[in-house]
């Protein structure tokens, strides 16, 4: 009898310890994420002032709890590869400055500045776009939408011009220039053209280089966009 | 013959005049806009001539010969401030080093890290008055130029990148190991617009280069190998592969109905949760780059919903502005921004939507105004907003540089009654040279 109270104390004991060590190490099971993290610091706040946490909070918190039990394995290999790093470093061969030698470019991954990013033309080329496409290339609160009043943007092979006036000196005509040269430099200038007023893309010529515009309330003009300069004349076909 | 040059000059300068006033060709004023670094001046070959830079100031130089072997930089400082010092963008097949030292050429501190994966020092100063930065020439030459940031005290960002080249392994690679520094926290890559080509959704970046979904886990993909590659990254990063909510304006633009948008969404997150995190990159979550002039409420709305609603297992970052109002509307129901944005929509696409969460744009004064008084709308209306961070320019065109984003934006909604920490700083780098 005694024997059989012992052995229904010992299935106790074990069945308390494995039910409490899965309870209380299921907190354990998966690494918080700092959002994780961050959402229980708010949660404690609130219920330090004795508040109901949000709804909303609430279901954040669901949503990044399940994160981070997904995200635990990934963490933890991670760590793994780090340390596996740290070795390597530690164990490899070093240079004559006492650098490991590790991870040497290879063909695959030598970056060229010179040939690279090989330019290539756009493809929607030819477009003339109206004035809301023309101020959706600068952000809201830019120096750019401070300054100018933008009315017309054309898309040529490798470039993108802007065109329209300054604010407050309206007799002030300015085409914005957005092109990659050779080596990937992307160039950005603003080129103002002082008495020449609004400056209105129209068309495009000879295989999308010439760009014809208007300006100076009817004139006509062209953007020679190789040349990178603007011709106040008519354009003549060659 | 005093009359004859008297009349002589007249003409010649009403001629003069003439020309400039009409001439056939009228560049008569250009500014170059590339953004907001500084070039080095040559000769600044030793301590005595080196170049005064500024902190937070980025300067590009390079080695104009074979000979050329040192280039000095002077900062000012005083006693207790840090010194934080980085090179990057060190030419493929060189290999530079990195000092700091005082107004008697004495070595403070350096890095001297091989082959072109860039140079770090901090260090803290004793002492009030100039100091030397060197980069030095160790071996291999090429012209190309490398890119120092210095920054005298204060908050450290870490960077993130425009993506303009999607389509080369070399430069995303390349991005990873040369120009993304070694400071912890979320690091954005925004790849562009969304887009569909024949059938298949992809993204539209900011080179204008089409790329599908694949190709953009490949280009994330290097950008991870690159990053674990440099062995002096011992930071750990959470990656954001962004997208903004433009229209790209070409061709393949995504078409403007609800379904697309969500349908886009959807194949965004499935590409974005089957990238494999691997070594310091621990984490990878999206992020959307979301601005009110660019697109609707309603269509970026069913973006974030596509994303969000099919079996999301990924946190979604808006990195985007809020553009109309810089006043304080907190009182009101329901405000209403630019292109029809009203404040519930910013709301839901910042933190409203279970995965979202918000790393507000703060280029300006008015940016800062914008979303504190965006928190304080949320929280007056039993709805609820927190900030992950600030995200910064550094300056570029005018903007914050980065310590005043900082300042400005968790002053004010300290101000407000509503501050927070503001955990992750970074500084999204707009143009070259900091980009390849």
């Amino acid at each position: 009898m005694k024997g059989r109270q012992y052995l229904l104390l010992f299935v106790i004991v074990v069945v308390v310890f494995l039910i409490s060590s899965v309870v209380l190490g299921a907190n354990e099971l998966f690494r918080k994420t700092d959002e994780l993290i961050q959402l229980e610091k708010i949660k404690e706040e609130y219920e330090n002032k004795s508040q109901k946490v949000p709804e909303d909070i609430l279901k954040k918190i669901e949503f990044a709890i399940e994160y981070s039990k997904i995200s635990t394995k990934d963490v933890e290999r991670c760590e793994q590869e780090v340390k596996e790093k740290e070795t390597m470093i530690v164990e490899a061969p070093k240079d004559e400055k006492g650098n490991p030698i590790l991870f040497p470019l290879q063909g695959e991954f030598v970056p060229n500045l010179s040939e690279e990013p090989t330019p290539r033309p756009k493809e929607d080329i030819g477009i003339i776009k109206d004035q809301k496409c023309a101020m959706n290339y600068f952000a809201p609160h830019s120096i750019q939408m401070e300054i100018y009043n933008f009315v017309t943007v054309v898309v040529t092979p490798y470039d993108t011009l802007i065109s329209g006036n300054r604010k407050g000196n309206e007799n002030t005509g300015v085409i914005y220039h957005i092109g990659m040269r050779r080596g990937g430099e992307l160039i950005e200038e603003v080129k103002e053209y002082f008495g020449e007023g609004k400056i209105v893309f129209e068309s495009l010529e000879n295989d999308n280089n010439i760009v014809i515009f208007s300006y100076d309330n009817g004139k006509k003009g062209y953007f020679d966009v190789e040349k990178n300069l603007a011709i106040f004349e008519e354009y003549h076909k060659p | 013959m005093k009359k004859f040059l008297t009349i002589l000059f007249l003409i010649t300068l009403i001629f003069s005049m003439l020309l400039y006033a009409k001439g056939p060709v009228a560049d008569v004023y250009a500014t170059t806009n590339r953004g907001y670094y500084d070039e080095e001046d040559e000769n600044n070959d030793t301590i005595s001539t080196a170049d005064l830079i500024t902190s937070e100031r980025v300067m590009i130089g390079r080695f104009t010969s074979t000979s050329d072997n040192y280039d000095y930089y002077k900062i000012y400082a005083t006693a207790g401030n840090s010194i934080y010092i980085e090179l990057s963008g060190i030419p493929s097949g060189c290999d530079y080093d990195l000092y700091l030292c005082d107004q008697n050429n004495n070595v403070l501190s350096s890095s001297l890290n091989s082959s072109d994966i860039g140079e770090w020092i901090e260090t803290s100063i004793n002492t009030s008055g100039y100091y030397y930065i060197l980069v030095k020439r160790y071996s291999g030459y090429s012209s190309t130029y490398y890119t120092l940031y210095t920054q005298v005290n204060g908050i450290k960002f870490n960077q993130s990148f425009y993506i303009k080249n999607v389509n080369s392994d070399n430069w995303m690679y390349w991005l990873g190991r040369v120009h993304t520094n070694n400071i912890p926290g979320l690091v954005f890559l925004s790849f562009g617009e969304a887009e569909k080509r024949n059938g298949e959704y992809g993204i539209n970046d900011l080179g204008g280069n089409y790329a599908n979904m694949s190709r953009v886990k490949t280009a994330v993909e290097k950008f991870i190998q690159g990053y674990n590659d440099n062995p002096k990254h011992t930071a750990n990063i959470t990656l954001i592969v962004g997208i903004n909510n433009n229209l790209s304006g070409t061709s393949y633009q995504l078409p403007n109905t609800t379904s697309e948008y969500y349908a886009h969404g959807a194949a965004f997150k499935n590409m974005v949760a089957s990238i494999s995190t691997s070594g310091h990159v621990n984490y990878i979550h999206a992020g959307i780059d979301a601005e009110l002039n660019w697109n609707t409420p309603a269509l970026t709305r069913a973006w974030v919903d596509g994303f969000s609603q099919t079996g999301s297992s990924k946190f979604l970052y808006n990195f985007g502005d809020h553009a109309g109002r810089t006043d304080d509307f907190s009182g009101e129901t329901d405000p209403i921004f630019n292109n029809g944005w009203h404040a519930s929509d910013i709301q839901y696409i910042s933190y409203g939507n279970p995965p979202s969460y918000c790393v507000p744009e703060i280029y300006s004064q008015g940016c800062s105004n914008e979303w504190v008084y965006q928190k304080k709308w949320s929280f007056l209306h039993g709805l609820y907003q927190y900030y992950s961070g600030v995200m910064s320019t550094n300056g570029w065109d005018g903007y914050y540089r980065n310590q005043e984003s900082y300042n400005v934006f968790y002053n004010f909604l300290q101000q407000q009654g509503y501050g927070e920490e503001l955990e992750n700083r970074t500084w999204i780098v707009l143009s070259w040279p900091a980009q390849p």
